[in-house]
């Protein structure tokens, strides 16, 4: 996010990564909104309630200079276009309770998510008529025990769990993106085929489509079968590798030079600015030198922070690491739930422009922090990733004045 | 090998990068999870998953995507060393140690090989098995642009396969011997070269060289972006394979320069292949042991290529030509073949 803003502002960005980013871990879906702070307009947002409902930014944008409101509108206005011109579209339809389905038993709630996930088909789903249909081997969406879950929310909404074996799936379990490979051999017509044998007006499916064909795909399924049929949105699914992969193109699409399957492994700090970093690949060593640096490298669980006992600690030994404030026991919460949510909490500590500080608590100069390797900003299992958008969007407005 | 297990944070990540997984599918694969973490858990059942152990491409990716940043498939190949037998080995892998044993190749030799003139230059050109025994254009293209870039440069007048199919078959004893072999052979040489990025990998990791891949050194030292181009050659579509060793291992870069140096050449077009770092089945020894998986993996890669609408696929490592060329339905040809056509 980060890139691709600097990138399309004339800026020279180089993206150095290796592992798997918290964005193709997670839903494919972006903010988490509580239902209550929602205005009953549809798709309106009340920005301030979302601010102080996703994460603490909204205690970071008051102290800093930018305005909540304004920045918000500007992240959310870049991010969606970037992602259309990608060809996933999005929808900041207002939360609906059926996002909350997953077969994993975890509660999301996404106000962005594509068109064709949960959060933008839900809505017209008609009392009593939704199909969960699995498709057999496809590991993503175990129709009853969403169907379970559902009957313990419901009021009334009736909904039947349905398995098929579509042919083209073969045998045994599979992955997602293993589901996707095989559904391109004739999956679509036994797919709506399938569909049309239902009763139900609206079908919820496994994700199935990769990034090239899921607009197209999806839209088709639905014309032909008249249904309303959408994905259900699952963790370490494939909706989430699309989103990292249409996020991608988009920062390439920018300008931006990828350099993938690369570690940065130490940086070169001079007083208070960051000079140069050495990027390594299992062969290979370079040293790059730059003005402004963002460090989006992730939490404690992606690998971008360290653990040393029981410390969170920085890898590069340069920053600040340390939660915003001493996690207060939740009641009935023990000691040990205390003390692993003030490890999973634990991240790099920045000022309100996002800019990393030294070990001493000096904020540097030309280094910014961004996404899950934040304090508080971590990607606990149900959070989005606005923060981690808001927060990237910050870093380069304050990022881009010294490149 | 206890850190490691209880490293892995299972978030199936490897699983769904896994290239093999996707065509084979957990029930006939376990995946870079099941056998780099749960298989290493009973090392001594480790016999058991020959087959599946056998069907890793070593492609990287596995490790590449590991957010715990677990060397899987160092692992992977650390299992296959404590199961290798000879007597017991895959028939296609059998075949590359009698050739080892026999020509010091992975590979029959070819009856004709190109002849090598002795030379006291300090740039050491090391063909490979593949571009010295099945894909010769590629020896002949390499040597041609550097002699259109004015590198003096010789091949060693002896020398045996670098080993690294011997490692993904597992066979450490004759790894050591061919590595020592050389070693010898390439006495004297201030710059190494390879044509195959298995090779380059290989020197790298096991004899700790500081070998470039043909890309790096035209790239770098050749300055080939200077070389004049022919005019009118005929108009291409061309789709660029990332093969995993360069991509991965080597470094993205290579790929960078390589679409770099196409984009200039006149009448070419790179058109965007979806998965284009996606394995293409031709490493791991999976050609030699499971040339079903090899071959479905190469079928998938056409596919990618004719859905871009490309003319024709340029790699640029002989074992993926190779490979990719047995799916047949589109053209394939190595990196300094293509480029060399091309160039005054």
């Amino acid at each position: 996010m980060a890139a691709s803003a600097l990138a399309s502002q004339n800026n020279n960005v180089l993206v150095v990564g290796k592992g798997a980013t918290a964005t193709s871990l997670s839903t494919g879906c972006v903010s988490y909104i509580r239902k209550d702070i929602l205005r009953q307009e549809k798709g309106a947002i009340d920005l301030e309630a979302l601010a102080r409902s996703v994460h603490p930014f909204h205690d970071i944008m008051e102290r800093g200079s930018l305005a909540l409101e304004e920045v918000l509108l500007q992240v959310s206005s870049f991010f969606l276009r970037s992602l259309s011109d990608q060809g996933l579209e999005m929808t900041d339809d207002a939360f609906n309770f059926f996002d909350m389905l997953t077969n994993a038993g975890t509660r999301y709630a996404c106000s962005i998510a594509p068109y064709f996930t949960a959060s933008g088909r839900l809505d017209r789903v008609e009392e009593g008529s939704l199909a969960l249909l699995g498709i057999e081997g496809h590991r993503d969406l175990d129709p009853r025990l969403v169907a379970s879950m559902c009957a313990s929310h419901t009021e009334g909404k009736r909904t039947r769990a349905y398995w098929r074996k579509l042919d083209c799936m073969g045998r045994g379990g599979m992955t997602a993106t293993e589901a996707a490979t095989r559904f391109k051999n004739g999956g679509m017509e036994q797919l709506i085929k399938a569909v049309s044998d239902l009763e139900e007006d609206s079908v919820a499916v496994p994700p199935l489509l990769g990034l090239p064909s899921v607009q197209k795909g999806m839209s088709e399924i639905c014309s032909e079968t008249g249904r309303n049929v959408f994905e259900l949105v699952t963790p370490m699914s494939l909706p989430g590798l699309r989103l990292q992969e249409a996020m991608e193109r988009s920062a390439v699409g920018h300008g931006c030079h990828l350099m993938k399957n690369h570690l940065v492994t130490s940086l070169e700090v001079k007083g208070q600015r960051v000079v140069s970093a050495l990027i390594e690949t299992p062969t290979r060593r370079q040293v790059v030198n730059f003005n402004s640096l963002i460090l989006a490298t992730g939490d404690l669980v992606g690998g971008g922070l360290g653990l040393a006992g029981r410390e969170v600690v920085d890898p590069f030994s340069a920053f600040k690491v340390g939660t915003f404030s001493e996690a207060e026991p939740f009641p009935g919460q023990t000691k040990y739930d205390t003390a692993m949510r003030q490890v999973v909490e634990a991240g790099y500590l920045v000022t309100n422009e996002m800019r990393l500080m030294t070990k001493e608590g000096r904020p540097f100069e030309n280094a910014f922090g961004a996404g899950s390797a934040l304090a508080s900003f971590s990607f606990p299992t149900g959070v989005g990733l606005g923060g981690e958008l808001l927060t990237a969007w910050i870093a380069a407005e304050y990022a881009k004045e010294g490149s | 090998m206890a850190p490691f297990i209880n490293s892995c944070i299972r978030c199936d990540s490897c699983q769904k990068a896994c290239p093999v997984v996707t065509i084979e599918g957990l029930g006939a694969f376990s995946g870079p999870r099941g056998l780099a973490v749960d298989a290493s858990r009973f090392p001594e059942d480790a016999e058991a998953l020959r087959d599946n152990l056998y069907k890793c491409t070593a492609c990287f990716r596995c490790g590449d995507v590991c957010p715990a940043r677990l060397p899987l498939p160092a692992q992977i190949m650390a299992l296959r060393r404590s199961i290798f037998a000879k007597d017991r080995s895959l028939e296609g892998h059998a075949r590359i140690l009698a050739n080892i044993d026999k020509h010091r190749r992975s590979i029959e030799p070819a009856a004709r090989r190109p002849e090598v003139k002795p030379s006291d230059a300090k740039l050491l050109y090391f063909p490979g098995c593949i571009a010295e025994n099945r894909l010769p254009a590629i020896y002949q293209g390499t040597t041609s642009l550097l002699a259109k870039g004015k590198a003096a440069f010789r091949v060693p007048e002896r020398w045996s396969c670098c080993g690294a199919p011997l490692e993904k078959v597992g066979d450490a004893e004759r790894l050591r011997m061919v590595r020592e072999e050389n070693l010898r052979f390439f006495d004297g040489f201030e710059r190494l070269v390879t044509s195959c990025p298995g090779c380059t990998t290989h020197f790298i990791q096991d004899y700790r060289l500081e070998p470039l891949h043909t890309i790096e050194l035209l790239y770098e030292v050749v300055g080939v972006r200077k070389l004049p181009a022919l005019p009118s050659h005929r108009k291409a579509k061309v789709a660029l394979h990332q093969p995993c060793h360069l991509a991965r291992t080597v470094g993205q870069h290579v790929v960078d320069y390589a679409a770099e140096i196409l984009q200039r050449l006149p009448g070419v077009r790179l058109v965007e292949m979806e998965e284009a770092d996606r394995c293409c089945g031709g490493g791991g020894g999976v050609v030699a042991g499971h040339p079903g998986v090899a071959l479905a993996l190469a079928k998938a890669k056409v596919e990618s290529a004719r859905r871009a609408k490309a003319d024709l696929i340029v790699a640029p490592c002989p074992f993926c030509v190779m490979n990719i060329s047995r799916a047949g339905g589109i053209e394939v040809v190595d990196f300094t073949t293509f480029l060399d056509a091309r160039l005054k």
